[in-house]
């Protein structure tokens, strides 16, 4: 888009679910970039397919889900091309994913520290036929996760090597996934409502770490989450989701100042003030995916609606540098 | 009423679309339409077999020593046996016999072992520890001597064929039930019935019961096979249906001392009971695959 | 306001054993609620605001007698609930209901809306089929679902929202007075939640209705409560009307958990007070610190704060903190900063 060699690029995406009702037309044209060393936040409320536009980018989109066109370019690579082989290569390496439930996303009969050595020795493929070249490696892998699970400000990482997840509270075993994403210096990393199953204050605590973390690293971030206090709070730009499209994308401090696409608008509006008022939230659903509006998938919902947008399907405009809109009301600077 | 007479068709319509569905997820594995085909074959069979036995009177007391023997062919497809009987016709009500005995059994074992685990499952106490103590004793002890054993003291005959396996039975669906009850008990809709005043009772029987229906009706399409095994088991030693009885089981070991020669005494009866049991494993794997899909799958949602 | 008390918690605990091995051996003890009292009048909304380990659910669930108190009383509508067994319970329990957080799980999925939201009334085997059918419908209505559209599906046809208006009118189906809502919107999108938040109103003022409102969410819990109690591992450690919680809060704790609310809007900066970092984690409630229980992360922690217990001492008209910082026995200073918030740093 505007960002001059992006690390990721996902151009016009396109996803198709067969389902028992039909062809679900999840993601219906998504384009997405960011930067080396950007956060990027992907907002946007359950059903809206964030997450299923996170699996593509991983290769990880269920059996029966279809990439009927687009692009995702990582580094110059196109990666819905990728054979699985080199795939695996990329995930987990150059590409890594935070998961959302810290208490099922870990092996609850590993310990901790058996899990963050696995992912090393299979990077670097433990090989070796014992003696003093296998200890050395060895004692380089767990300085290394050391390393890193002080750096995920896990108190006492000696001991917490050796529990097991279970003897940890939310909080850190959401710490130690973290510290499994980022063990293998990946150039991207995609958080998946991090935080979410998290008490509050501890939720604050390690977005905050894992914001410094990532600015010290130069990693670029992508998270997704549909809590748009959370997006302000880690992210440098932000893309407004709706029904499978990129309804606004905008920098985080312009999209809180002002809100351009309706659906924006609504949502901000229904977060509870602190001054005591509550909006009203937004008439209807999430259309049904296999018989989507034709044109503007807001459309139906909108309090601003006109009838070319039951027409024509609204393009991402730019309205000004680096904030684009998909909405009939803002025309755009460059069609 | 408006609302009231409008809503009777609705009440149909989003069962109907369940059982379309599930019938489309069924379907999509051949090996389970061949599991149903088989049953329902089997079913057909044993209901009509009046009507499609080619000698109905030769499943009962028959006897016709001219025509002995007879090898498979266009008279008597599967031959006859020793004492002149048409083997296909005492195979065809052979089916009746096997599949009221595994119904009945299956439905004895049923009512006992459900109830027995769900009262296990949701009351806890010592009774429930008692119950599933006792679950365990018997499920220590294999089927077949339990059932020999129970015979034994009992006469031989069908009836008691059924109960000493009934016998052995249950405990497989206590366990199963027990299981299930326990994990069903954590949800939130059973603390919000209890929550509104429900007795457990009611509880027990209105909110946790339908939700653990799934394994037990794969179970019970597995066992089906499995019970007709062991009738045959006891049949076969004489312990369960007695001549002149068209029982598979006693089909085959009265014409198990003239193989190899007059091989389709024994081997077709063999044969039915093998496709029988094929039949019920893959429609009870079908089935399962089925149950399986509980969770939505993606559906406009992500 | 003179509004009478519609229900009142005396020195209410609760405590779990802990057990090991097959003869429930005692190893321990979980004390979920610790000497709770608290008064709610008839038609106000409070809330009940904690993390994880304060009790906040159990509490609930005490005060409407799904679970039976260790220590302490409760009356409701000036009858003692107390020692009551569950029979006797059956009648009260139809004035008292609880709307449960997760609508996915709260809806038996084999059963469809009409007969889920029909339960109670069959339950307590009011009316027939027929009337009891009619009910389900009106009480869909009530909660602005279409019986036409919603009666015959089964929950996995819903969305949350709709789910949780199945709960709601569930929860209505017996008319009760009292409404335990346990984080009625923890479990959905921020717009839905401004609707349910709304219809909820509506029904509160419509029905003459009092609110238990349970959250973790203060911003949500700004716009719905008229007085809000600050739970920390089974302690209230603080109680005041809204606007006053907010405006002086004097609790540390509850200063840290308002810091960490995610504020949207430039002008509300002012609001909240300075980002104060906890740091630790909540402690099991199996094994609380002695003293005062939040001592170990209380970044205002005095001398004393390690042995003393403190209790609830009024700072001004109902407005209630439990720190030893405001007992006049110990001086009664107060939190070292100021009560007005300063500005809050950019992250």
């Amino acid at each position: 888009m505007n960002t001059p060699h992006p690390l990721l690029a996902v151009a016009n995406l396109v996803v198709h679910f067969h389902l028992f009702e039909g062809r679900a037309r999840v993601i219906n044209g998504i384009d997405l970039t960011i930067g080396r060393g950007e956060s990027v936040a992907l907002v946007g409320e359950t059903g809206c397919g964030k997450s299923i536009t996170a699996r593509a980018i991983l290769g990880l989109l269920p059996s029966n889900a279809e990439v009927v066109a687009g692009r995702i370019t990582f580094d110059g690579r196109d990666l819905l091309g990728l054979p699985e082989e080199e795939f695996a290569q990329i995930r987990g390496r150059r590409i890594a994913m935070i998961f959302q439930d810290p208490s099922t996303a870990l092996n609850p009969v590993f310990t901790v520290g058996e899990q963050l050595q696995d992912v090393l020795r299979y990077r670097d493929g433990a090989g070796g036929d014992g003696g003093p070249a296998r200890r050395r490696e060895r004692q380089t892998v767990r300085r290394r996760c050391l390393e890193m699970l002080h750096l995920v400000r896990i108190p006492d990482p000696e001991g917490a090597l050796a529990r097991y997840p279970a003897e940890l509270s939310g909080g850190m075993r959401q710490r130690v996934l973290i510290a499994l994403a980022l063990l293998q210096r990946p150039e991207l990393v995609i958080a998946d409502e991090i935080g979410t199953a998290l008490d509050v204050s501890i939720q604050d605590q390690i977005l905050h770490e894992l914001r410094e973390l990532v600015r010290t690293q130069g990693t670029s971030m992508l998270y997704i989450t549909h809590n748009l206090g959370v997006a302000r709070m880690v992210s440098d730009r932000i893309y407004v989701m709706y029904a499978g499209e990129v309804a606004e994308v905008a920098p985080t401090r312009r999209l809180f100042a002002e809100q351009l696409h309706p659906y924006a608008q609504g949502l901000l509006a229904a977060i509870p003030r602190l001054t005591g008022t509550i909006g009203e939230g937004i008439e209807g659903r999430i259309p049904d995916y296999v018989a989507p509006p034709p044109a503007c998938r807001f459309e139906p919902r909108c309090p601003f609606r006109m009838s070319v947008c039951r027409a024509v399907r609204p393009p991402l405009l730019e309205v000004e540098p680096g904030r684009w809109v998909a909405c009939h009301l803002h025309p755009g600077r460059r069609a | 009423m408006a609302a009231v007479a409008t809503g009777m068709e609705e009440l149909h319509a989003p069962r109907r679309e369940e059982w379309r569905r599930a019938w489309h997820r069924f379907r999509a594995s051949t090996l389970s339409l061949v599991g149903l085909g088989i049953i329902l074959a089997m079913a057909g069979a044993a209901v009509l077999a009046p009507v499609i036995a080619p000698h109905p009177d030769h499943a009962g007391a028959f006897v016709d020593f001219t025509n002995t023997f007879r090898p498979p062919g266009r008279a008597y497809l599967f031959g006859t046996d020793d004492i002149g009987r048409d083997v296909l016709s005492r195979v065809i009500y052979g089916a009746r016999i096997s599949l009221s005995i595994g119904a009945v059994v299956l439905a004895i074992a049923l009512v006992i072992g459900v109830t027995l685990g769900l009262i296990a499952g949701y009351w806890t106490g010592w009774w429930s520890s008692l119950i599933m103590r006792l679950t365990d004793v018997f499920l220590a002890i294999p089927s077949i001597v339990l059932a020999l054993a129970v015979t034994a003291v009992l006469k031989p005959n069908l009836t008691n064929a059924m109960i000493a396996i009934a016998f052995t039975w249950w405990p497989w669906y206590t366990r199963l039930v027990y299981g299930e009850v326990l994990s069903v008990k954590q949800e939130v809709y059973v603390e919000a019935s209890r929550s509104v005043g429900a007795s457990p009772w009611r509880v027990a029987f209105r909110e946790i019961l339908p939700n653990i229906w799934s394994p037990v009706i794969v179970k019970l399409t597995l066992d089906m096979g499995f019970v007709i095994l062991v009738e045959t088991g006891l049949s076969f030693l004489g312990l369960g249906a007695q001549p002149p009885t068209p029982a598979w089981g006693t089909m085959i070991a009265e014409g198990r001392i003239y193989m190899p020669g007059n091989w389709w005494l024994a081997t077709f009866p063999g044969l039915a009971i093998f496709i029988a049991v094929l039949g019920f494993n893959l429609l009870g794997d079908g089935l399962r695959d089925v149950f399986d899909v509980q969770i939505e799958q993606w559906r406009g949602g992500a | 306001m003179t509004t009478r008390i519609l229900l009142q918690a005396e020195r209410v605990s609760k405590v779990f054993p802990l057990t090991v091995g097959l003869l429930r051996r005692r190893v321990g003890e979980v004390h979920a609620v610790e000497d709770v009292t608290l008064a709610i009048r008839a038609g106000e909304t409070l809330a009940l605001v904690g993390e994880s380990g304060s009790g906040k659910t159990t509490l609930a669930k005490v005060l409407i007698r799904l679970l039976a108190p260790t220590a302490g009383s409760i009356c409701f509508e000036e009858r003692d609930l107390t020692r009551l067994s569950e029979w006797a319970l059956r009648p009260v329990r139809r004035q008292m209901q609880i709307v449960f957080q997760d609508p996915a799980s709260s809806l038996n999925p084999r059963r469809r809306v009409k007969d889920i939201v029909a339960a109670p009334l069959e339950v307590h085997g009011i009316g027939t089929p027929r009337t009891r059918l009619r009910r389900a419908g009106e009480l869909l209505e009530r909660v602005e679902l279409p019986p036409r559209d919603f009666m015959f599906r089964y929950p996995h046809a819903l969305s949350g929202g709709q789910r949780q208006r199945v709960a709601i009118a569930r929860a209505l189906a017996l008319e009760p007075r009292f409404l335990v809502l346990d984080e009625p919107t923890s479990a959905l999108d921020v717009s839905v939640q401004a609707k349910i938040v709304g219809l909820l109103r509506r029904l509160q003022r419509d029905l003459s209705l009092t609110y238990l409102f349970i959250s973790h969410d203060l911003s949500l819990v700004r716009n719905v409560a008229d007085t809000i109690a600050v739970m920390y591992l089974g302690k209230v450690v603080e109680i005041a009307p809204t606007e006053e919680l907010f405006r002086a809060p004097g609790h540390p704790y509850t200063r840290a958990l308002l810091s960490t609310i995610p504020v949207v809007d430039d002008s509300e900066q002012a609001l909240v007070p300075e980002k104060i970092s906890l740091t630790g984690e909540i402690p099991s409630a199996a094994r609380i610190p002695p003293g005062c229980a939040f001592h170990p992360r209380c970044y205002a922690r005095v001398e004393g704060c390690d042995r003393i217990r403190p209790d609830l001492v009024e700072t001004a008209p109902h407005h209630q903190v439990r720190c030893i910082l405001y007992d006049p026995a110990h001086g009664a200073r107060g939190l070292p900063q100021a009560a007005v918030p300063e500005e809050r740093k950019e992250p």
